[in-house]
């Protein structure tokens, strides 16, 4: 009876995993219905006496587990007759175990009243081998971020919000503020060169691309690249976890180095309740607003521009012996405010800014059976940028599915699925960027070539501007796991992450007969980059676990992982097309196509012994060896050695420390690398096109080749991890405290190829050596924890002393920087530190006129800071109030770090339309006035007063969310129904006094992307409210 | 939760550590094989059924290198053009500065340098393939000519260089170990152009004889070997034209002076104030005046260097431009002059350049003014620069060989400038003539861009040729060239 009525519960979705799950569960259902039981309860939260959704309870030495649902309920079914722990399990709670027995046929009741804890030693993480690690057996820091609790209360629309300020350690900058715009992320400060340091990402164990989606336009600045993760729906997303540094990422590999981030989605339930249905809508808009800051460009006209209408139209009419205040242009062209000066008049247009809608809706169903869950979803998000020509959308889905058909065997199937498409605007430094031409406008004082008080072309040009990118993208992830007995278990992935995008940039048939775009896309062109990525996982590990003398046990892991990734990709062009409809390539004039491909492939093999005593002290040892198709010919593989202890000290009988329930000290020390890039190790020529005799002919040439090194290998990140994970005052106060020194050796190095050999690139060599070391503190309380009040606080803190170490002897320095030398990679000094230059001054420190101009010695550098924050911290308070309201608010912090103003220093030096230089109140009487040679030095080639403290907080996120009591929610027959209000980047207090945000980065493709620290009409990170609802059902 | 192994831990570790041996003896190769289908390795190039495309990357790296940056950054030392350029490093180059650390003497040497070992390199892989079937192969008879032509230009723009080798079967490099000073590299080309000849010549192939005969001019002329200049020059057909192709097929083949010159990017323009003369072409440039007062020629009269009739600024927005029209040795130039606006069209009889412009790397007229500076200022010169003048719409200048010498010469200098203008000469004419003692010619005083902002723009500094650059030194293992401080003037 209670079978049948379970099977009208399930709908759909779930009758498919039902038919997939049912060959292989038949026969052993039947099998067991004469001799199993049925456990079943609930778990409570033992403060409050509400009911804990998701806790997972499991039969211990089985497969056999439940979750509770929104009522916190579960049913075990097929238990075998017998006496067995029971284990229950949930998120910010001590787990619990008792004993249950279990009478053939009879079913059998087991609650749990569970305590909240700050520190949870006995949480399941992802570590590279089968089976189930706890914390409390590791000897290094793993950041669990529980999404699917952040999600309920902060307002994430993505990966990257999630990730944002959560991680100590993580340090991720928004590339823009635009829609579709990607990150920086690196994990313990920048480790390596020219070999990359953003972390690899997995998600479900299958390794996914998570680099910036380069595409037309994305080098030098002036597009953003797509987001990499956008493919993921936040809401799908159970837990995330960061494993930070070599010491912890050994068993990953040559490209670990830079740590890795386990993505885990969501899971169905093996509640035997029905389906959980879940679903989802926001609404909400981003604004540039006053808090980011205007723009506000000035001109003072200068008496003999007031006599020349024809080139300062703006001065037009002007009493050129009117005192300096009554000269004074002043505009805002980004606010699209009306300018009306001399003979210049501005209309608003209604196309530089706009309030950008968004919205998103999703569904998921959650559930299971006896021995098969599912989890599936659908959802659907778009944005509007604030420019007229940016929006992303997305629709995508998911199909998890998990069928055990016996004990021994489990197989889960997890499919992603999402269409997205972008369309990003001219940025940064692009010469027809809205931003670029709106800062630095000159107030309509001289005649601009567009539009009255804006730099470049007008925005209506701007806004024209079309690049789009869409793509599809699958990720399909096979897990099985195999027990053929309780000592041995063997776990097998394949995986497969594809993309295909398509990048369009049109230009349409220039009406204006100026050319804004060049000559060539005035003729109306098309031209379509499409990309397909394929990365493939296999990865097989066994664990055999055996019980040694003296309560010693051990666990012997051994693995294989092949990783593969493949990118195809296809060019064509179109030029000069007959009409804008007509934009096919091959209605074009000229029509070109060009192919590329990448391919690069891993194999690693690794061995792990852990050897654990009575579940406090574990002692862990391991070896990876790896190879890779990116290693030069003269080089074999490499090893990648780790070791690791942990003790639990508070188990111990003698720990007697007061105030302090649970104390986990740790140490791990270990290896991962970085793989080269793909071809990198070979010398080679490669074709390209020349016109001989009026022909486009082929032509074999080193530009473009590779001079290659056959010595090249993968980089060899060392670390050592020392520290503790506490719990004080009645679980009531958890701290997680890390120290970490991390060393780079055989770092890659680009250095230059010989130009006179041909070659006029640069070459990889493993000479260099990176140093970084900090500390890491998470600190989480509950101060308040009531059934009317509760409190929590969670406090994250972060240090990175970055350093070159050395460069091997292949040079002195690097310098690099936009529109002006501003950084270096120099030893002893932060990757990427700036450097400055100054006019040249007296003793006295007064600048040093010369033929009555300030003189800069460009050659001269002093070292001003690093460009990459030093110190990190966040702050999340939840209040909770009786249980249905409840308000959090996240701030960030980021310091101890520099930002170069580019954007300053061209309005200054170029525009010459900040304030500083057109302050009516000056003195300018004469050119040795103070205030004449102040100007002077903001004209001149100085970089000194640009680069800037950067330190700032910004309120992050901040949300308010109201639960429906349980009694409108039965009213109103759903489970749990909830709304919020909520917004993204609301205020900001910084130190930087730039134009634009302390937070951007010049570019995010390209060599310079992980350097480079330019504000250079970079879209500031944006505000962003919304309103939304969600029902469980 | 754990029970006893029955196979013991032994057992376990000894599979665990056949999976390691595996990985360890290279049993993965074949999965770890990628291939790559965008490159090929040096190695296959000793490839007889790759020769005609090796001989296309010889001519291809050459054209490609000439126009940028040999004629566009080599032409910004020198009074032919002004630049609108946002990018300050490259903008300096205009007001003489050139910086070993920064890119564009990078750029350069690094272009040549790839030109030169591209045609050194296919010329040794030739006569590897064919062996004695080489000496009368054409493609031979290119190749050394463009080595010769490498070498030359090389000289023309650097202040000193290395040559390194590579061993065209192997693939494997040996740096250089000394500088070359220019007139060792003219030195070098001769004999290249020498073995162009021959091979034209039992090839058959006058196109390439005659393309060697006037780069031999061009050296010896840069060596001061006046009597083998002449001798070179003389034997050049009045026909012969050799151009170098540009095409708007891809960005690669586009002639960069168009980009240059066109939509937002707007970077190279004409200064009134070029080829030392001043509007009125005989008051000698005393620097830069302050831009818009100089009484420019709205219309300039003389095609061979003429710009449009109205200014824009360039990309900085600060500089005045006044865009070029293609002179004398591009394959738009129609001999037309826009006197008014409406006597000939824009665009049709005078034109802007295009992607697909051509640039004569030598001809008859090139191997004229040769043969003319050579021979000095006789009474057949006088007669030369009055042909030349005339293809300037310019009246006859009456000059006597002996009193009027130096009048001679350096009006035969400004027709050379006329006729060569933007064609890739102007920097080396100006360091030849400093250099042989005719006198100094590169710009002076304050730049035209210094009344508008001089506070970024100073006077002209003292470069005369782009040094070698900071990646060159630093790649190469002899120390004391790794510590070596190349400058950026000629002694």
């Amino acid at each position: 009876m209670r079978d049948s009525s379970r099977m009208r519960r399930i709908r759909g979705p779930s009758l498919l995993a039902l038919a997939l799950a049912a060959g292989l569960a038949v026969a052993a259902t039947g099998a067991r219905a004469q001799t199993t039981g049925t456990i079943q309860g609930t778990v409570t939260d033992r403060a409050t006496g509400r009911p804990i959704v998701g806790a997972e309870v499991s039969v211990l030495g089985t497969s056999q587990s439940a979750a509770t649902d929104v009522t916190g309920r579960y049913v075990i079914r097929g238990v075998a007759a017998g006496t067995h722990p029971l284990r229950a399990v949930a998120i910010g709670y001590t787990r619990l175990e008792t004993a249950v027995t279990v009478a053939p046929g009879q079913e059998v009741t087991s609650d749990f009243a569970m305590s909240p804890t700050t520190i949870q030693l006995d949480e399941v993480v992802v570590t590279g081998t089968p089976g189930a690690t706890e914390k409390r057996q590791l000897g290094n820091a793993v950041t669990s971020l529980k999404v699917a609790e952040i999600a309920e209360a902060a307002p994430v629309r993505t990966v990257q919000d999630v990730l944002l300020a959560r991680t100590p350690g993580l340090t991720l900058t928004t590339y823009s503020g635009q829609a579709g715009a990607g990150a920086n992320i690196k994990v313990r400060g920048a480790g390596s060169l020219a070999a990359g340091y953003a972390p690899v990402f997995y998600i479900d164990g299958v390794r996914f691309s998570s680099t910036t989606q380069v595409g037309i336009g994305t080098d030098g600045g002036l597009v953003q690249g797509t987001n990499p993760l956008d493919f993921i729906n936040p809401n799908d997303i159970e837990n995330v976890e960061v494993i930070k540094g070599p010491a912890a990422a050994t068993l990953y590999g040559a490209d670990a180095a830079s740590g890795v981030i386990q993505i885990i989605t969501k899971k169905g339930r093996k509640t035997g309740t029905g389906v959980q249905w879940t679903v989802g809508a926001e609404a909400g808009r981003t604004d540039w607003t006053d808090h980011i800051g205007w723009p506000t460009n000035y001109w003072l006209c200068q008496p003999f521009q007031i006599r020349q209408p024809a080139s300062f139209p703006g001065c037009a009419g002007m009493d050129s012996l009117a005192p300096a205040s009554q000269r004074l242009l002043v505009d805002d062209p980004l606010r699209d405010i009306p300018l009306k000066v001399g003979n210049v008049q501005r209309d608003p247009c209604n196309c530089t800014l706009r309030s950008g809608p968004a919205y998103k809706v999703d569904v998921s169903a959650r559930g299971g059976g006896d021995f098969f869950s599912y989890y599936l979803s659908a959802d659907r998000y778009a944005e509007d940028g604030v420019y007229y020509n940016n929006w992303q959308r997305r629709v995508g889905g998911r199909a998890n599915f998990d069928i055990t058909p016996s004990d021994k065997l489990n197989f889960s199937v997890n499919v992603g699925y999402a269409r997205t498409d972008n369309r990003m605007p001219l940025n940064d430094n692009a010469s027809n960027g809205i931003l670029r031409n709106a800062f630095r406008g000159q107030a309509g004082g001289p005649l601009a070539p567009w539009k009255p008080g804006w730099r470049g072309v007008s925005p209506e040009i701007s806004n024209s501007y079309d690049n789009q990118t869409h793509a599809e993208r699958t990720t399909i992830g096979l897990t099985t796991t195999w027990r053929p007995w309780s000592w041995w278990q063997n776990r097998l992935v394949l995986g497969m992450d594809k993309q295909d995008r398509k990048n369009t940039q049109f230009y349409t048939i220039d009406t204006t007969g100026r050319a804004p775009f060049g000559a060539t896309a005035a003729t109306g062109t098309i031209q379509h980059y499409m990309p397909v990525t394929h990365v493939w996982t296999v990865d097989y590990a066994g664990t055999a676990n055996a019980k040694l003398p003296h309560d010693l046990t051990s666990a012997f892991s051994a693995g294989v992982q092949l990783n593969a990734r493949n990118l195809r990709s296809t060019t064509v062009t179109g030029e000069g097309l007959v009409a804008n409809q007509l934009n096919l390539v091959g209605a074009a004039a000229v029509t070109r196509a060009d192919e590329g491909f990448v391919k690069q492939t891993s194999l690693g093999f690794y061995a792990q012994e852990q050897l654990g005593w009575r579940e406090r002290l574990y002692l862990t040892g391991a070896v990876r060896v790896d190879d890779n198709s990116a290693f030069g010919s003269d080089f074999n593989v490499v090893v990648y050695p780790k070791a690791s202890a942990s003790w639990v000290i508070s188990d111990e009988s003698f720990f007697r420390v007061p105030l302090v329930n649970r104390l986990k000290l740790r140490a791990a020390w270990g290896q991962a690398g970085r793989a080269p890039q793909p071809f990198t190790a070979d010398r080679t020529f490669t074709s390209a096109r020349t016109t001989i005799n009026g022909q486009s002919a082929n032509e074999l040439t080193p530009q473009g080749g590779s001079s290659g090194n056959p010595n090249l290998k993968a980089e060899t990140g060392q670390e050592i991890e020392l520290g503790f994970d506490a719990s004080l005052l009645q679980d009531r106060v958890g701290i997680e405290f890390t120290y970490y020194n991390q060393r780079t050796k055989d770092a890659l190095i680009q250095v230059p190829d010989l130009r006179s050999s041909g070659f006029t690139g640069s070459h990889f060599e493993n000479i260099g050596e990176v140093a970084n070391r900090g500390l890491e503190v998470l600190f989480t309380a509950t101060p308040v924890y009531g059934r009317a009040v509760a409190w929590d606080v969670s406090l994250t803190f972060s240090t990175n002393h970055n350093e070159l170490v050395s460069f091997g002897g292949a040079r002195d320095e690097i310098a690099f920087g936009q529109f002006a030398t501003v950084q270096k990679h120099k030893e002893g000094y932060p990757l990427g530190g700036y450097w400055y230059n100054d006019v040249d001054r007296d003793a006295s420190g007064q600048p040093i006129l010369t033929n009555g101009q300030v003189t800069v010695d460009v050659s001269k550098y002093t070292y001003a800071g690093p460009s990459s924050p030093t110190r990190e911290a966040s702050l999340g308070n939840t209040l909770t109030l009786f249980g249905n309201l409840r308000l959090y608010a996240l701030l960030d912090h980021k310091g101890g770090y520099y930002m170069w103003c580019a954007i300053c220093s061209v309005r200054s030096r170029i525009d010459q339309n900040t304030l500083a230089i057109n302050d009516p109140s000056l003195d300018r009487s004469s050119g040795t006035t103070p205030d004449s040679i102040n100007i002077k030095v903001l004209k001149s080639l100085q970089t000194k007063t640009w680069i800037m403290p950067a330190d700032f907080l910004k309120l992050r996120e901040l949300s308010l969310t109201y639960t429906l009591p349980a009694s409108w929610t039965r009213a109103l027959n759903v489970g749990r129904a909830s709304v919020s209000v909520a917004g993204r980047n609301l205020r900001r207090w910084t130190k930087y006094k730039g134009v634009g945000d302390p937070e951007v980065q010049f570019t995010s493709t390209g060599a310079a992307a992980d350097f480079n620290r330019t504000d250079y009409d970079a879209t500031p990170p944006l505000q962003y409210v919304y309103a939304s609802v969600r029902i469980t059902f | 939760m754990t029970r006893r192994n029955p196979f013991g831990v032994g057992v376990v570790l000894g599979l665990a550590g056949l999976l390691v041996f595996a990985g360890g003896c290279g049993v993965v190769d074949d999965v770890l094989n990628v291939e790559n289908p965008s490159q090929i390795p040096i190695t296959s190039l000793n490839d007889s059924k790759l020769i005609n495309v090796m001989v296309n990357g010889v001519i291809g790296d050459f054209t490609h290198m000439y126009d940028d940056p040999f004629i566009w950054r080599g032409s910004m030392l020198t009074d032919e053009q002004v630049t609108g350029i946002n990018w300050e490093q490259t903008a300096r180059l205009n007001l003489r500065i050139v910086r070993y650390e920064e890119g564009d003497a990078d750029l350069m040497f690094g272009a040549i340098s790839r030109a030169l070992r591209q045609a050194e390199d296919v010329s040794a892989r030739i006569r590897n393939l064919l062996d004695t079937l080489a000496n009368k192969d054409a493609r031979l008879a290119t190749t050394l000519a463009f080595a010769g032509y490498s070498y030359v230009v090389m000289g023309e723009a650097m202040c000193q260089a290395l040559i390194s080798t590579v061993d065209p079967v192997t693939g494997a490099i040996t740096p250089g170990d000394h500088f070359l000073t220019p007139d060792s590299l003219f030195r070098r080309a001769v004999p290249r152009f020498q073995e162009a000849i021959t091979v034209a010549t039992a090839a058959n192939n006058t196109q390439i004889l005659n393309l060697a005969r006037v780069g031999l001019a061009r050296a010896y002329l840069n060596l001061g070997d006046k009597a083998n200049t002449k001798a070179w020059a003389g034997l050049v057909p009045a026909n012969f034209k050799y151009v170098l192709e540009y095409s708007s097929n891809t960005p690669r083949e586009n002639n960069v002076l168009w980009t240059r010159v066109t939509g937002s990017n707007h970077a190279l323009g004409v200064s009134p104030w070029f080829l030392q003369t001043g509007p009125n072409s005989t008051t000698p440039m005393t620097g830069g005046a302050p831009f818009g007062t100089q009484g420019l020629k709205k219309y300039e009269t003389d095609p061979r260097i003429q710009h449009s009739s109205r200014w824009t600024k360039g990309h900085n927005a600060l500089t005045m431009l006044y865009k070029p029209y293609q002179g004398l040795r591009f394959t738009g130039y129609s001999g037309k002059r826009l006197v008014d606006s409406t006597t000939v069209v824009e665009g049709t009889d005078v034109k802007l350049f295009e992607a697909g412009t051509g640039i004569i790397l030598a001809d008859y007229l090139e191997a004229q003014h040769d043969f003319a500076e050579a021979d000095g200022p006789t009474a057949a010169t006088v007669t030369f620069i009055n042909q030349r003048r005339a293809a300037g719409f310019l009246p006859p200048v009456t000059l006597t060989p002996g009193p009027d010498d130096a009048a001679i010469m350096a009006e035969l200098r400004n027709q050379r400038g006329r006729d060569l203008y933007l064609g890739g000469f102007r920097l080396g004419d100006l360091r030849r003539w400093k250099r042989q003692g005719v006198g100094d010619f590169f710009p002076t005083g304050p730049h035209v861009n210094t009344a508008v902002s001089p506070s970024t723009w100073p006077e002209y500094k003292d470069a005369t040729c782009f040094p070698i650059p900071l990646p060159e030194l630093q790649a190469n293992p002899n120390q004391a060239i790794k510590t070596f401080v190349p400058t950026s003037k000629d002694p």
